[in-house]
């Protein structure tokens, strides 16, 4: 329903607010008809990197383009309005002193509200006949599908889409979340959606970004984000890692968890980075089991090496150690990414152990 | 010169502190405790913002004073003086009894905000309902009292209509006094400027309070309704208290101008209020309220909106404008109109223009208080829906800021109505309003041919009045 989808291009944006840098050097590509996360912790400037793409910001320096159109460049910027992207605000923004359809049809020339466009988007999200609604009246859910509606209406070559899901409970998130997955498929619009959840991230993403401290880190897949991220930080951002102190020597390195395949040779002090999944246990041994968090299609375990650091293990099914069994710690999964050290970083107490989401 | 600072000054602070003392209490009452009657006290505790202080002062010479109707009755029974009600006396419970709702409304908005959990976070920690009271809600409430303070100290420095009623010697009535007994201007003008002086200073104190403190912009709508407080064997004592109230402030002057009314009635008094009275005054306050809200409508969107110093400049600069007399205000309309613009002295368009110098802010707040509550990403989603800055403005923010824009101007309006120097000064000759009806013949002892207009002013003000406490309990 949507017009010939446009790709967007983001090169070297920068953007401050006062002497606040938000948005350093920024470059970004969406591929027309992909969805990209821009996944960081709060802060990073991932919701000013969209509202720029927006219109609703003027970047200070750098260029945008949207299709064919440059939209933003020194000394020109094309006001949001002519923009022809869509957007869903964290909050929605649904105008409360206007009913549903008119929310919808708010984008629309008076043709096309005419022509039942109105009716057709809410259709689409699953709100069809809900038009004489007052937003007040509707389910968190409801008002993300109007919010929805309303910005797809127009057709917009690119519909952005500021953290949609949260202001939803969490058993509603999943749901949604599908729901707007399979919409986005079918509409075969680019998209871009700002989290600060990875797991979102994955499941709708084609591709993710991941932003800190107002830069682009590293952009890929899913999968290729989590197998190689760029540095031990997006390591421990995009999922689960033990990050463990290693001295490599060529192809494998020297670890708390024992001698680990290396996917590159290297030498020296490094970082070795160890999904949880990968890590094995078994009874008896010098390791101590310190807790058991059970998931249910899957258990963690928190293990004191002898070495010293602590591991995180995951294991499918329902536990089978409890507190205070020893254990011997391996690890079996595929030749594992190491990070050189560098002076300052060993200088500094991070850089082994378990790193938190 | 001493004495009248000195009067002007202590009048002042005596009404704000009273005024504070009543309104807060009332302000608690009427939203959050069993109170019985409490709906209908919470309407009719704000009414008496709708009586003009001299039409106050008028009430209560008529009931109290010398040969007034209190006097008639009591005389049987060997009375044959009361305690005088000119001077600072009368004056004080005068200007209190009128002019507390202004605290009791900001009070009570506030009050209406107020998050229950905080209070019940307090109960659990170990406190009690009044140490919870003073250590958690009052300080809360602080903002709003001061603010609420302020607009009362200001109102009792400008006051012209009821210290001249009750001749009390404060600043504004010794510099319509001079004005008028000997055309003096450069000595009403040097009475005015300390005025200013003292008016200013007052403001500053208060931005120097808000200013260690901290006003809180938004608060955050509290997610439950609070709790109802059972006041147990002090309910009652609470309404005796209100009722007392009520009755001093409302039913008592609505009584003595019926009163005089009847009495004007028998003496043959002509029906002097015609319909061209009420027109008058009609006309001018719905010009200078319209004139109010259209010129605030900028300035409330440059500030909440654009920040920044200039939005703030002009947004002080309207608040000066308030903070000034009427009286000085009037004055400097008339040198200015009376030197520089000759074809505009005398008209309508003077008056308009005092009022909204004077009365500006009044809306201004309001609009202000309703755009703050219009989410900017509103106008951001217009924006990325294909619709420009002015079609924005008209479809989103207007509409939803409706509800500041009405109750601005209907207070604007109230003002208006009750306004009594500027209006003296400026309304073209022979339109006589029913306000400056009211005082001329209150000042001429004419009791009964002031009551009719009197009357017809408190009804008219009452409608804007309704308006505004009725939209308050909406919220």
């Amino acid at each position: 329903m949507t017009t010939e989808p446009s790709a967007i291009e983001v090169r070297g944006v920068h953007k401050a607010f006062g002497r606040n840098a938000v948005l350093h050097d920024v470059d970004l590509d969406v591929r027309a008809g992909t969805v990209l996360a821009l996944l960081g912790p709060s802060g990073c400037g991932k919701t000013t990197l969209l509202r720029t793409i927006a219109g609703l910001e003027h970047a200070d320096a750098g260029t945008i383009s949207v299709g064919r159109h440059r939209v933003a460049a020194p000394g020109h910027h094309v006001p949001p309005e002519r923009r022809q992207v869509g957007m869903v605000f964290q909050d929605w923004a649904l105008f409360p002193h206007l009913d549903v359809g008119r929310n919808v049809g708010y984008g629309l020339p008076r043709r096309e509200r005419a022509a039942g466009r109105v009716e057709q988007a809410l259709e689409m999200v699953g709100l069809g006949g809900m038009a004489a609604r007052l937003p007040s009246t509707l389910s968190g859910g409801q008002q993300q599908r109007v919010a929805l509606a309303r910005a797809i209406a127009p057709q917009p070559s690119v519909l952005l889409l500021d953290e949609p899901f949260s202001n939803l409970d969490t058993t509603l998130r999943v749901q949604v979340r599908t729901e707007l997955h399979r919409l986005l498929v079918e509409l075969d619009v680019t998209s871009v959606f700002v989290t600060h959840d990875q797991e979102e991230a994955f499941v709708l993403g084609d591709q993710v970004a991941v932003m800190l401290d107002g830069r682009v880190v590293q952009q890929a897949s899913p999968a290729e984000l989590y197998a190689n991220p760029a540095s031990p930080w997006v390591a421990g951002f995009v999922g689960e890692a033990n990050l463990l102190a290693g001295s490599a020597g060529g192809a494998t390195a020297e670890t708390a968890v024992g001698r680990v395949p290396l996917e590159a040779g290297s030498t020296g002090a490094c970082t070795v980075l160890l999904r949880p999944e990968d890590i094995t246990l078994a009874l008896g041994g010098s390791g101590v089991v310190e807790l058991t968090e059970f998931y249910g299609h899957d258990t963690m375990y928190l293990v004191r090496t002898e070495a010293g650091p602590t591991v995180r293990a995951r294991s499918a099914g329902p536990p089978r150690h409890v507190r205070g069994d020893a254990v011997t710690v391996g690890y079996a999964g595929p030749p594992a990414r190491a990070y050189p050290v560098t002076a300052k970083e060993a200088a500094s107490p991070e850089g082994d152990g378990v790193t938190d989401v | 010169m001493r004495e009248l600072l000195w009067n002007t000054i202590s009048l002042s602070a005596a009404v704000t502190l009273t005024s504070v003392a009543i309104a807060v209490p009332i302000a608690w009452l009427t939203v959050r405790t069993d109170l019985p009657l409490r709906r209908f006290f919470a309407v009719v505790t704000a009414l008496p913002l709708a009586i003009p202080t001299y039409v106050g002062g008028y009430a209560f010479i008529g009931a109290l004073g010398p040969r007034g109707t209190l006097q008639g009755w009591l005389e049987p029974f060997g009375v044959d003086s009361l305690p005088a009600i000119y001077g600072f006396r009368g004056t004080w419970l005068v200007l209190t009894l009128f002019t507390y709702p202004y605290v009791l409304l900001t009070v009570r908005s506030s009050v209406r905000r107020l998050d229950p959990s905080l209070e019940e976070a307090s109960r659990m920690l170990g406190q009690g309902a009044w140490a919870t009271f003073v250590r958690v809600v009052l300080p809360q409430l602080r903002p709003s009292i001061v603010a609420g303070s302020l607009l009362v100290a200001l109102y009792t420095l400008s006051d012209f209509g009821a210290v001249s009623m009750l001749r009390y010697d404060s600043f504004t009535r010794a510099i319509f006094l001079q004005y008028r007994a000997s055309l003096d201007r450069s000595t009403a003008a040097v009475l005015g400027l300390v005025l200013v002086a003292v008016t200013l200073a007052v403001l500053g104190g208060e931005a120097a309070s808000r200013g260690s403190a901290g006003y809180h912009g938004l608060h955050a709508r509290s997610a439950r309704r609070a709790p109802v407080q059972a006041l147990g064997r002090w309910r009652w004592p609470a309404f005796a208290a209100l009722s007392a109230l009520v009755v001093l402030a409302l039913a008592l002057p609505l009584a003595v101008i019926g009163t005089w009314f009847l009495r004007g009635l028998d003496q043959g008094e002509p029906l002097r209020l015609t319909t061209e009275l009420i027109g008058n005054s009609l006309r001018a306050s719905a010009l200078g309220a319209l004139a109010s809200v259209v010129a605030a409508w900028p300035v409330a969107v440059l500030a909440v909106r654009r920040g920044g110093r200039l939005g703030r400049m002009i947004e002080t600069a309207c608040w000066v404008g308030h903070s000034l007399p009427g009286v000085v205000v009037a004055l400097a309309l008339v040198f200015f109109g009376a030197r520089q613009v000759p074809s505009l002295y005398q008209t309508q368009w003077m008056l308009t223009l005092a009022y909204v110098v004077l009365f500006l802010p009044q809306a201004l707040g309001a609009i202000r208080a309703s755009l703050l509550q219009v989410s900017p990403t509103l106008e951001d989603a217009s924006r990325t829906l294909g619709k420009g800055s002015t079609v924005t403005l008209w479809r989103i923010v207007a509409p939803l800021a409706r509800p500041g824009l009405l109750s601005g101007g209907a207070l604007v309006f109230l003002t208006c109505m009750k306004e009594l120097p500027a209006t003296l000064l400026l309304a073209p000759t022979g339109h006589p309003t029913l306000a400056t009806q009211v005082w001329n013949a209150t000042s001429e002892a004419l009791f009964a041919r002031a009551a009719l207009p009197a009357m017809a002013l408190v009804l008219l003000s009452s409608v804007p009045m309704a308006i505004i406490v009725l939209r308050e309990r909406d919220r």
